[in-house]
């Protein structure tokens, strides 16, 4: 399985690059009134409208966590990247089994992240499920991690990230 | 410490306020306050007012003859006024009122 | 009663040609210890003259050495004047007292030269200070264009990051494409890796000018060292220099005033000198006034001979003869006066001395 990594503060973490359609940097968006703190806004590529995630709130970070350097660096100025989710109906076309095991959501979706990593090619029985000293990530979070020699990869489970998971489950 | 600058510029000449201490820590600003002038008028006058300065080292000096060369212009375009009666002592001794008007 | 007479005579004329042979040995005497005291005093003055020539040429030659070549001596004794021996004092340092005769030491001089290495001094300064000044502008400028490199390093990375971005995306569409965009998806990891090289190169480029802003900051820090120097000590010096100027004059106008003041002295005292010398000339007078002493004595001699004339002459004829005697005698001493008379007084123009 092939992962597209990225950091969130010092986590290390990793999505199947077959749920992402691109990645950007990230760009100003539309906030949207009344949502939950954990939805940054709106943005509008090439037409079309999708619904950025503040990945580091919807784990529970606090603003410290969310901002480092006490703002110190002003968020337009701090790199951060978007990373653009394919919708139910794209990772269909490609894999039907993955859209309807792990790709629920059918609008267009992004998350923000930190720093971009490399393409990481994992083996499926090098996946092993989350220890119980992990902290900063909810379990419910996670689909697996890899132990790398220095860090531990965490492959999200986006379904959950989304809180779809349930519903689609059920 | 060091001193502060003041640029008054007139039609046909530059006036350069010093107050405080005209030391190294000033090249800076008093490159920067006749610099601008330089490349665009030839036969400028230059004033430099030295009324609220208090003291004057070597550097301040070398400075002055840099403005000379740089400016281009012969003695009788630049004027140093209002020193007082230390300052003017150093001027002297250096032997300055060869190259400058001072009064 | 004649005879008698004549034999009375005879004796008292013994008696007083003794006394008279007296009178002219205490007259030479007299003579003699007024020769031998002119003789010393004449001498001594000679001395004393002498000395205080000495003592002038000394003073001058001393005010002379302190101002050699600068001023001519007035008395012109410069050039004779005796060197105040100090090849006696070091008999061994034969060179440098040789040195030290040729190229006396001049106040004025020393002062006139410390004034002139003080300007040059000055000069000195003031010429590094304008080249330290320059060499801070180009500084300036270099490290003005060293931000410029720092700025163009952000666009570099800028670049970099998109192609970053773009290859990562890349790699996204590769991967849907499954084995039929593997190799794709290689070139894309290659071209991510070139994107990171850049990054790091153009990170070693921004700690190189990193490193190069610290060392010009630090030259810029020599630089003012070189260039900033407190000009008060010019000042004072050349204060220092002209009070010594001022102070020199003032010993060169003292020092005119003691020659002049010295040389009065001496011609003062040379004067008093010949005054006296010339007051000494008086032996010639007392030679005169001996001789006329004695001429006078003669003259009484021969009036006591004429006194006791043998008594041929008739004893009618003495009287008159012996008025007649007298009359002759007495022609005699106003001669002798007359001649004594002009003696006695002294013309201090005609006195020469010696």
């Amino acid at each position: 399985m092939l992962v597209s990594t990225f950091t969130l503060g010092d986590l290390y973490l990793g999505i199947n690059i077959l749920l992402v359609r691109e990645i950007n940097r990230s760009m100003e968006c539309t906030p949207v009134p009344g949502a939950p703190d954990y939805i940054r806004g709106m943005l509008n590529i090439r037409g079309r409208v999708i619904t950025l995630f503040d990945l580091k709130r919807r784990l529970g970070w606090s603003d410290d966590e969310v901002e480092p350097g006490g703002g110190e660096g002003s968020p337009a100025k701090r790199k951060r990247y978007n990373v653009i989710m394919k919708t139910r109906h794209e990772v269909m076309r490609i894999n039907q089994n993955l859209a309807e095991t792990k790709c629920p959501w059918e609008d267009p979706v992004g998350l923000v992240v930190d720093q971009l990593g490399d393409v990481r090619d994992i083996v499926d029985d090098n996946i092993l499920p989350p220890p119980a000293n992990l902290r900063r990530i909810s379990a419910d979070f996670i689909h697996g991690v890899v132990e790398f020699e220095r860090s531990l990869l965490v492959i999200l489970d986006v379904a959950n990230v989304l809180g779809l998971g349930h519903d689609y489950a059920e | 410490m060091s001193g502060t600058i003041s640029v008054n510029r007139g039609e046909n000449e530059t006036v350069i306020g010093i107050k405080g201490r005209f030391n190294f820590e000033m090249h800076s600003q008093f490159r920067t306050a006749y610099q601008s002038e330089t490349g665009s008028s030839k036969g400028r006058k230059f004033v430099i007012d030295l009324a609220g300065t208090e003291y004057i080292d070597s550097s301040a000096l070398g400075m002055l003859l840099l403005l000379r060369e740089e400016a281009g212009t012969n003695e009788a375009e630049i004027e140093i006024v209002n020193a007082r009666p230390e300052i003017k002592k150093i001027l002297e001794t250096a032997n300055f009122q060869r190259l400058f008007k001072i009064s | 009663m004649n005879e008698e007479l004549h034999a009375l005579a005879g004796e008292i004329r013994a008696e007083l040609h003794r006394e008279v042979d007296n009178l002219r040995e205490e007259l030479l005497q007299v003579r003699k210890l007024v020769q031998d005291a002119i003789l010393k005093l004449t001498e001594s003055f000679s001395g004393i003259r002498d000395q205080a020539n000495s003592q002038h040429v000394l003073v001058t030659s001393l005010t002379s050495s302190m101002d050699a070549g600068d001023a001519v001596d007035p008395d012109g004794v410069d050039a004779e004047a005796p060197p105040p021996a100090p090849a006696e004092a070091h008999p061994h340092g034969g060179t440098g007292s040789g040195e030290s005769q040729g190229k006396r030491i001049n106040i004025r001089q020393f002062v006139a030269e410390t004034d002139g290495i003080l300007r040059t001094f000055v000069d000195h300064i003031i010429l590094v200070s304008r080249q330290s000044m320059e060499m801070v502008h180009r500084v300036d400028d270099l490290s003005a264009q060293m931000q410029e490199v720092v700025a163009l390093l952000k666009d570099v990375n800028a670049i970099a990051e998109q192609t970053n971005v773009l290859a990562l995306n890349a790699r996204i569409v590769a991967a849907r494409a499954g084995q039929a965009g593997a190799p794709f998806s290689v070139v894309a990891g290659e071209v991510r890796k070139l994107a990171k090289s850049s990054n790091q190169f153009s990170d070693k480029i921004r700690g190189v000018v990193t490193k190069s802003q610290q060392d010009i900051e630090a030259a810029k820090g020599i630089i003012e060292i070189m260039a900033s120097k407190d000009m008060s000590f010019a000042i004072e010096s050349k204060g220092r220099v002209d009070d010594m100027m001022a102070e020199v004059s003032e010993i060169d106008r003292f020092t005119a005033i003691t020659l002049t003041e010295v040389s009065r002295i001496t011609d003062a005292l040379n004067h008093s000198v010949g005054v006296a010398v010339m007051s000494l000339q008086f032996e010639d007078m007392v030679t005169q006034l001996t001789g006329s002493i004695e001429n006078k004595l003669a003259i009484v001699e021969s009036v006591m001979d004429g006194l006791s004339e043998p008594p041929s002459i008739e004893p009618t004829e003495i009287i008159p003869h012996l008025r007649l005697h007298l009359e002759a005698q007495k022609e005699r001493f106003d001669e002798v006066d007359r001649r004594a008379v002009r003696q006695t007084s002294m013309d201090e123009g005609d006195i020469e001395l010696f």
